[in-house]
Order: structure tokens, then C-alpha cells, then sequence
């Protein structure tokens, strides 16, 4: 799956203690920059990710839109999302969106996920699902604050984009970024990206009169390694429902860090009271069984 | 180069000569040699862009000369140097071009109005036309009061990639793009059929309905514009699915050809509008 020489393991899903080989080496971290101001809508990233993927044909029906189908499917990773945003003058803002996931700095998916090893967090950022070790329950799903797992109800797996961390992991640039004609799409270190985005945000700024251009990269989820450049940064849900300020839900949190090591606890008391009761009472005796009374 | 953003125009004219780069050799106005009389002096000495310095018998300007730079104004090269004759070809004799000999603006042999410049001869006399049954052309009182266009997309490529699963799972049927103020007057909804009647042919496929394309003012009447993409057709996957007609969009569009470019009128021709 991963070249173990670039792709080291930051965090892995349901597992205690360290990460097998954790700080052994310190990659940069990874990041896709996407630039909506100059995205064209072709959707060449979109066969770019099928054909890489391996994927099969996705039948689609027509839905008023340019957009291929209304949201991602376990099969269909990476999906422009068309908005067509009225302004207060009247005109029309057509605004392209490539929706996938964003690699959060801090998944809702990893903290959600039960199954040790079905979902790892490189040093490098990727955010990647091991599909030998999903148990299929979907707890990722509802702990993503972009809705981006999908479960395949033939294989009882989730699955997601990977960054193409197999071709990050041979040093190649992810499938969409190589197809993009327009170079909307970058990619490269996040230091690199988050200064080419904000060199681009303040171009947008102050010479092309979009006074609220920004940089998308959320610090509620500790960041993201997919970051945008928006013409309103300040109403990122007009470009198809992107969160201003996206939360893994609350209840994961407790789950992680207080219900689970709090139960464990309750757990070990029960097995420590089972224990203490063998020494005192001492094993359970069988009771003599009583006579069968004879039918009359 | 293309990266510059220079804001500084120091002539006072537009020119923005640091603003990034245009072809060629960063020259924003081209045969900007046509700016100066005969003598090599700017028409307008106010709006100077290039002139002659006699002193460093060179081409000299705010704007970079689009011109032989040592060529002495007694040498009459002449500023269009791309035409052998060095003149605009403003007017053209002789059959150099089919209409002519000054240039002209003709509406569509298709048009909501009547050229206002000529309505006498609203269209070109020379344009090419067949004379068989399919070449009719429609007016605004026969009912065709929609403006049609036609064009390509991103995500197709002409007839082929319509059996192409990659291509046809990004767009999956044949549409048709009606703008929202039309379909409100219609009661359209998007993903509803219509079918575009010209005076040619009919079409048949699913509305989109979209705020991108605006009604028009024109000639004081409001005219409303539709769009259909060409790319479907005969037999592709959508079509032997049964999903759509197997006509094309071209039947609908008048044959109609450029004299000189050979360009057929694809882009501009008259069709009704109505639900199915």
C-alpha cells in the first residue's frame, strides 16, 4: 500500500501506545493547493482520480447542473462542485469547487474510527483508509465535518481519496494535480502552498477588487492539508456547502478521550472484583442436582 | 513575465507597459506606427504613443514600435507590416475579398431584428446557401422568437466521446440551456424536455435552467437566448440507452457559409421554444 521509507505513520485508528516507527524520520508535510479562481470546471481531475483509482464507470443522470453527480460516491473520490452565486448587482458568480477529502491536521475520521489499523495519519499529513482492517461500521462517516467517507454496501468497507498516497509515496504529485490544465491545482510542502495561497489571495485583493479573497485552510480542525483560495473567504458555504469553522462532533471527543479510557477503567474494576470474589468465596461448586419426581 | 503587476502607466494613455507581458515583444498596441502622420509626428500630440527621433534615427515611443525601428519615415514602409501593400485594407478592391470592397456588419441570415445599419439589406447578399429542401430560414413572425446558439464543452469532444463511459459519466445526457426568466414565463422546470423547433429540423432533450445565460434588450424588445451543446447524436451510450432522441443539433442549425472564411452560421439562428 505505502512506501515505508516516505510514508512514516503519525497516528493510527483505535490503537494504543505509539505508532510503530513514529519521529523515526521527519517528512515535510504534504499539501494540495486549489485555487477556485481559475478553476474552469472540466473536470479532468475528476477522470484523472477514476482512471487512476481504477474505478468502474459511474452511471449519472442529468440534474440541472454542470455538476457530475450531487455528491462523492465510495467510487467517485473527487467531485467539482457548481454554484451558481447571485450577486447583490444581479450578476451571476459561477463558482467551481473541487470537493474531496482535506486530509484534516485532526480527522474526525481517525478520532472516530474503533478498528485498530483501518485508518492511518502519515508524518507527511495524508489521511489514509486501510481497507483490510475497516470493520465497516461507519463511524468515520458521521465524524467527518465534510461528509466525505462513503460505504460500499457490496464490500462492507468505507473508502475515501487518498491523496494518491501511492504516488506521493514514489514521489509523484497526486493524479487530479497532474491533470489540471489550468494550474489551478498545486502541489507541493504546506509551507510551499500556504505562501503561494496567500501571495495569490493578496493579488486577488488588491489588484482584481475581491476584498474579501482569502485562503481556506480551517484552524478548528487543526488545519488542513487540501487548502483553497476562495474570492470570498468569508462565505466559503456558497461554493457548495464548505464549512466556515468545521468541528469533529463532540460526542467523538468524549468518546476518545474520556468514555473509552473511563469504561476501560470500570472494565479492569469488574475483572479486579471478579478476582477478588474467586479468593474469597472461591470457585463456583456444582449443586447436587434435585430427584426427578416420578409422574403418578 | 507574465507575473508582473505594475501598476504605473507613465503616459497617462493605458498602456501599463509593466502590467504583464502581450504578444509580441510586450507591445500593446499593434501597427501603432498608423498613430503618426507620414512625417513620422504623432496625429495628436497629446496621445503620443511612437514617433520618429530624428536625433537617434530610431523608432522611439511609450508603447514598444511595432514597426522596423531604423526604417526613415521618407522610406514609406508602410504600418500594416504584416500586408505586403503596408496599408489596413480598409478598403479592398479587385476581389481580394468575396463581399467588399469596405468592411461591414450583417446580422445573422436568422435575426430577431432587422440590421439597423441597412434594414434594406440586413444580411450578406454573397454568403453561401444550398437550395435543398432542409435550407429554410425562419422569421420572428413565423414564431421563432428565441436566439439560438450552439457550442462545445470542457467534458466532451465533438461526436466521439458520446461512447466514451469516462466522458459520459461527467456528462451524462444531451440539455438543453434555457435561461431562468424564459422558463419562469414557460413554467419550465430544470430536467423537464423541451423541444427546440427550427425552421429546418426539431430537438428534443432535458431544459437546464440557469441564471448564467441573461435575457437581452434589443432593439427595445426583450429576446430571450437558449444554448445547446452539439455533442450528441446518432448512437452513443446515452442514445442506446433510450435516454435521448438521436438526432443532432446541427440539423436544427442553418447552412449558411462565410464567403471568405468558409465559417457556417452555427452560432446564431432563430428556433421556438416549447414543453414536450
Amino acid at each position: 500500500m505505502s512506501d515505508r521509507k516516505t510514508l512514516q505513520i503519525r497516528q493510527i485508528s483505535g490503537h494504543s501506545g505509539p505508532s510503530a516507527g513514529f519521529d523515526m524520520q521527519r517528512d515535510p508535510e504534504v499539501c494540495k493547493l486549489i485555487d477556485t479562481t481559475i478553476c474552469i470546471g472540466c473536470k479532468a481531475c475528476e477522470v484523472a482520480c477514476v482512471e487512476w483509482n481504477d474505478m468502474p464507470f459511474s452511471a449519472t443522470t442529468f440534474d440541472n447542473t454542470y455538476q457530475t453527480m450531487p455528491e462523492t460516491r465510495w467510487n467517485f473520490w473527487n467531485l467539482i462542485r457548481f454554484n451558481e452565486h447571485q450577486r447583490e448587482d444581479g450578476t451571476i458568480q459561477w463558482l467551481m469547487r473541487k470537493d474531496q477529502c482535506m486530509h484534516c491536521a485532526d480527522p474526525g475520521c481517525l478520532r472516530a474510527c474503533p478498528a485498530d489499523g483501518a485508518i492511518v495519519q502519515y508524518t507527511n499529513g495524508i489521511v489514509d483508509f486501510q481497507q483490510e482492517n475497516c470493520i465497516g461500521c461507519e463511524f468515520c462517516v458521521s465524524g467527518c465535518p465534510y461528509d466525505i467517507p462513503k460505504f460500499n454496501p457490496a464490500t462492507k468497507k468505507v473508502y475515501k481519496c487518498t491523496l494518491c498516497s501511492d504516488r506521493v509515496g514514489g514521489g509523484l504529485e497526486p493524479a487530479c494535480i497532474k491533470a489540471c490544465p489550468t494550474g489551478c491545482l498545486k502541489f507541493g510542502t504546506k509551507d510551499d502552498m500556504k505562501y503561494i495561497a496567500e501571495e495569490r489571495a493578496k493579488q486577488l485583493r488588491e489588484n482584481f477588487g475581491f476584498e474579501h479573497a482569502g485562503v481556506y485552510d480551517p484552524q478548528s480542525i487543526g488545519g488542513t492539508h487540501v487548502v483553497y483560495v476562495l474570492h470570498d473567504a468569508e462565505n466559503p458555504e456558497r461554493y457548495g456547502g464548505l464549512p466556515k469553522n468545521p468541528v469533529i462532533p463532540w460526542s467523538y471527543t468524549i468518546w476518545k478521550w474520556l468514555a473509552k479510557p473511563v469504561l476501560g477503567t470500570f472494565a479492569l474494576f469488574g475483572l479486579v472484583g471478579v478476582l477478588l470474589h474467586y479468593v474469597t468465596v472461591g470457585p463456583r461448586r456444582t449443586q447436587p442436582e434435585p430427584p426427578l419426581k416420578k409422574e403418578a | 513575465m507574465i507575473q508582473r503587476r505594475g501598476t504605473e502607466d507613465p503616459s497617462g494613455l493605458g498602456i501599463y507597459p509593466n502590467w504583464a507581458w502581450s504578444w509580441p515583444m510586450n507591445r500593446r498596441v499593434l501597427y501603432n506606427r498608423a498613430s503618426c502622420d507620414i512625417e513620422g509626428k504623432p496625429w495628436d500630440p497629446q496621445r503620443r504613443q511612437v514617433w520618429w527621433d530624428e536625433a537617434k534615427q530610431s523608432w522611439v515611443g511609450v508603447d514598444v514600435p511595432d514597426f522596423k525601428p531604423d526604417s526613415q519615415p521618407k522610406d514609406h514602409m508602410g504600418p500594416f507590416i504584416m500586408n505586403p501593400e503596408g496599408v489596413g485594407r480598409l478598403f479592398v478592391p479587385l476581389g481580394g475579398m468575396q463581399d467588399g470592397p469596405f468592411p461591414e456588419f450583417y446580422e445573422p441570415i436568422e435575426s430577431p431584428i432587422a440590421n439597423p445599419l441597412h434594414p434594406n439589406q440586413s444580411s450578406n447578399p454573397v454568403v453561401k446557401k444550398y437550395k435543398t429542401d432542409m435550407d429554410k430560414y425562419g422569421t420572428v413572425e413565423q414564431g421563432f422568437n428565441v436566439v439560438c446558439t450552439t457550442y462545445r464543452l470542457t467534458e466532451h469532444y465533438h461526436y466521439w466521446t458520446k461512447n466514451n463511459p469516462m466522458n459520459v459519466q461527467l456528462v451524462p445526457e444531451p440539455f438543453v440551456e434555457v435561461p431562468f426568466e424564459l422558463a419562469e414565463r414557460m413554467q419550465l422546470k430544470g430536467g423537464e424536455r423541451v423541444k427546440v423547433t427550427s425552421a429546418r429540423s426539431h430537438y428534443i432533450a432535458k431544459a437546464m435552467v440557469t441564471r448564467r445565460i441573461r435575457p437581452m434588450k434589443i432593439d427595445g424588445k426583450e429576446t430571450f437566448q437558449i444554448g445547446i451543446p452539439i455533442h450528441w447524436g446518432f448512437r452513443g451510450i446515452a442514445e442506446d440507452e433510450g435516454r435521448t432522441a438521436r438526432t443532432l443539433t446541427n440539423q436544427l442549425t442553418p447552412t449558411v457559409i462565410d464567403p471568405n472564411a468558409f465559417t457556417p452560421e452555427f452560432k446564431g439562428f432563430l428556433v421556438k421554444l416549447e414543453k414536450v
